[in-house]
């Protein structure tokens, strides 16, 4: 036999907004629409003080001082319903995410007892509290979920026949109607009759009761798992220190790794994405070069950038993405040097970067040109990627085997005089001086004539005394030392 | 007998009391340069530092660098080349090398030193060039020897070979310090690599032992 089962998160807008601060459950706090000023779900503390649905703000505060109020998020709601979608995944390859804060999926039958309670455990890891239903259909289980303190099984509709109709959310006119009849219950509901309901009611009291009954077995609009797992906050006041914010994205990271556990996955990437209050955004993207599910090394990646993050405005939002992969197995072959924690050197080498900055830390790729110095500094890459992934453009002049000695630049060029007669037979310049006593040259190099970027310049190799070899270059009748032979 | 002899048999008795700690079987790194490994004995050591002092402005030094990255690069093995005054020129190193080099481009030596000791203390990558011949002799000086013992502590527990590339020495704590001359002409521009080899000259200035310590002292006294 079938079984269905639904995750039922009650007041699922709150518990939204709640999850980063799961202390304030236990206060009275309400929360309100964006736009709108009535009061949509409550607290039970809030609820006991006897603030109740549709009241204002103004009405709530005054019959209970001190609360609590929350603009409802859509941020929020959408990572949540990620969360639940998520946890219910892991229990069952068929899910449907039949609306926000209510999952239904195939449940297998057996299952023992004691496991019932998993998912409700998972959620409440991730600060969502949540009811279980298990039923032999979808609709039944969504009555027993509701109907639940926190795990409840039926296996038919009299099982629920004592659940108060108001379960079934009827419109006010039907209900009113109902009441007046002395129907309070399912079951009484249900003993009326499908045809006697619909004669007196019309057809629009039919899916209620449908519902109610389980009699229709339908099937689930079935949803791939999610791929991506995020964690976003909106703060209520602006941050414009470091500290707040390493202890929202140690949580984000927190949270983000249980999820991921929770699917057997690991990050392989992460975003992280800071707005401003001017309106603006800042991304970033950190590339994890060994997939991993660990908070420490992920936290330490983060750590390391922002503390040399600078922010001309204050920081309104927050939003932490991570890309799921499967964990990586991979064998090392005997011979090969592979990284011995390539999560630790990459850090490192972010360490390195913010050390000396962009541009400075790397692995040298060459340009397809013949223009001296043309490179660029690519990001390092390990393993058999390295040969897929690299752009190694290399001019035609360097692919002659290596001959002759290395050549060390400076960088810019050194200003230099030379005397010319035919050929140069002095050189004055800050690091060397002194009478040439061979060249040769001139060496012609020019190109990017054709894209308006033109260069050119005469090379000559010269020898000083105390065997020192250089390049000098003139360059619109201006002499530079380009580098030493060495 | 004199107070010096005296001090020398105190220091002997203690020393075969309380021996120093045996020399360490130390593992190699080959460099791919049969003479510099032969100097070496091996290669260059594991946990240790070797100091490479090239005074004459074309040494060869840079080329005999370039021959050791490139052997280990063939090796599969990846290097770091710590450039102190930013002066490595990537095209004529060649695209063989660089496709294993991680190159940090400093502009100062202090930043050189602290990315060293970054490199070190991360221990992923095995051979580590330190270049620092293209910085000013005043920047040099400011470096002072309590970082390179600081780095000489931090490479021993690790199987990373430092290799630095200085104008002068600098370095008392190297384990070896090697003099590098060369005297080259414009024609060596087109030599091979086999012809330039030989060309150039290594001896070993200083060499760290387990027993220096009494040697110097000795010396001392």
């Amino acid at each position: 036999m079938n079984l269905y089962a639904v995750i039922f998160v009650p007041d699922f807008a709150l518990q939204a907004v709640l999850r980063n601060t799961p202390e304030l459950r236990a206060q009275t706090v309400v929360l309100i629409a964006e736009k709108k000023t009535r009061i949509l779900q409550m607290t039970p503390s809030a609820h006991a003080a006897g603030v109740t649905q549709g009241m204002t703000p103004t009405q709530a505060v005054a019959r209970c001082n001190g609360l609590i109020i929350k603009i409802q998020s859509p941020d929020a709601e959408r990572v949540a319903r990620a969360a639940l979608v998520e946890c219910a995944c892991s229990f069952s390859p068929f899910v449907e995410e039949t609306a926000a804060g209510i999952c239904t999926l195939r449940w297998d039958a057996e299952w023992p007892a004691s496991q019932k309670k998993r998912p409700l455990v998972q959620l409440a890891a991730v600060h969502l509290c949540a009811r279980l239903g298990i039923a032999p259909n979808a609709d039944l289980a969504l009555l027993a979920a509701q109907s639940a303190d926190s795990c409840r099984e039926v296996r038919a509709a009299r099982d629920l026949a004592a659940v108060p109709i108001e379960i079934l959310a009827l419109p006010p006119h039907l209900l009113s109607v109902l009441g007046k009849w002395g129907i309070h219950t399912l079951g009484d509901f249900v003993a009326l009759g499908r045809d006697s309901l619909a004669e007196r009611l019309g057809a629009e009291i039919l899916p209620f009761f449908d519902r109610a009954s389980g009699r229709i077995d339908r099937p689930l609009r079935c949803i791939p798992p999610p791929e991506i797992f995020e964690e976003s906050i909106e703060f209520e006041n602006e941050i414009e220190t470091l500290e707040p914010l390493l202890f929202i994205l140690r949580r984000f990271l927190e949270q983000i790794a249980l999820r991921l556990e929770t699917a057997w996955l690991v990050a392989s990437e992460l975003e992280l994405r800071l707005g401003f209050t001017i309106g603006a955004f800042y991304r970033r993207r950190f590339d994890i070069p060994s997939p991993t599910c660990d908070v420490d090394v992920l936290f330490r990646m983060l750590h390391t950038h922002l503390e040399n993050f600078r922010a001309e405005h204050p920081i309104i939002s927050l939003r932490l993405t991570a890309t799921p992969s499967r964990p990586w197995r991979q064998q090392f072959g005997l011979f090969e040097s592979a990284l011995r924690d390539p999560n630790q050197f990459f850090e490192t080498l972010a360490r390195l970067g913010a050390l000396l900055g962009e541009g400075h830390v790397g692995t040298p790729n060459l340009f397809s040109t013949h223009r001296p110095d043309a490179f660029f500094i690519g990001p390092v890459i390990f393993g058999e990627l390295s040969d897929r992934r690299r752009i190694t453009a290399e001019p035609s002049a360097t692919k002659a085997p290596m001959a002759g000695l290395s050549f060390r630049r400076f960088r810019p060029a050194r200003p230099a005089q030379v005397l010319f007669k035919k050929r140069p037979v002095f050189l004055q310049s800050v690091e060397v001086s002194g009478a040439i006593i061979d060249s040769f040259g001139p060496i012609r190099l020019s190109g990017n004539w054709w894209n308006g970027a033109p260069w050119s310049h005469n090379e000559w190799d010269v020898q000083l005394h105390e065997s020192v070899l250089c390049r000098i270059y003139e360059e619109d009748g201006a002499w530079f030392l380009e580098g030493i032979y060495d | 007998m004199s107070k010096s002899s005296k001090l020398i048999e105190l220091r002997a008795r203690i020393q075969q009391h309380l021996s120093a700690p045996p020399a360490q079987h130390r593992a190699y790194l080959e460099t791919g340069v049969p003479s510099l490994d032969k100097l070496l004995a091996g290669g260059l050591w594991k946990g240790g530092i070797v100091e490479l002092t090239c005074e004459a402005k074309t040494s060869g030094a840079s080329f005999l660098m370039r021959t050791i990255l490139r052997h280990a690069a063939k090796e599969g093995r990846w290097s770091a080349l710590i450039d102190g005054s930013d002066s490595f020129d990537p095209q004529s190193a060649g695209a063989q090398m660089l496709k294993n080099l991680l190159w940090i481009r400093c502009k100062k030596a202090g930043d050189a030193i602290r990315s060293v000791d970054l490199l070190l203390r991360d221990g992923n990558l095995p051979l580590l060039f330190l270049d620092l011949r293209g910085n000013p002799a005043t920047e040099l000086a400011a470096i002072s020897s309590s970082n390179w013992y600081r780095l000489q502590r931090a490479i021993e527990p690790t199987s990373v070979a430092l290799v630095a590339l200085t104008p002068r020495p600098l370095i008392m704590c190297a384990d070896v310090r090697l003099l590098l001359e060369g005297h080259f002409k414009l024609a060596s521009l087109d030599d091979e690599q086999e012809v330039l080899l030989p060309q150039l000259s290594l001896s070993i200035s200083r060499k760290r032992s387990a027993t220096r310590w009494t040697e110097q002292m000795e010396a001392a006294v």
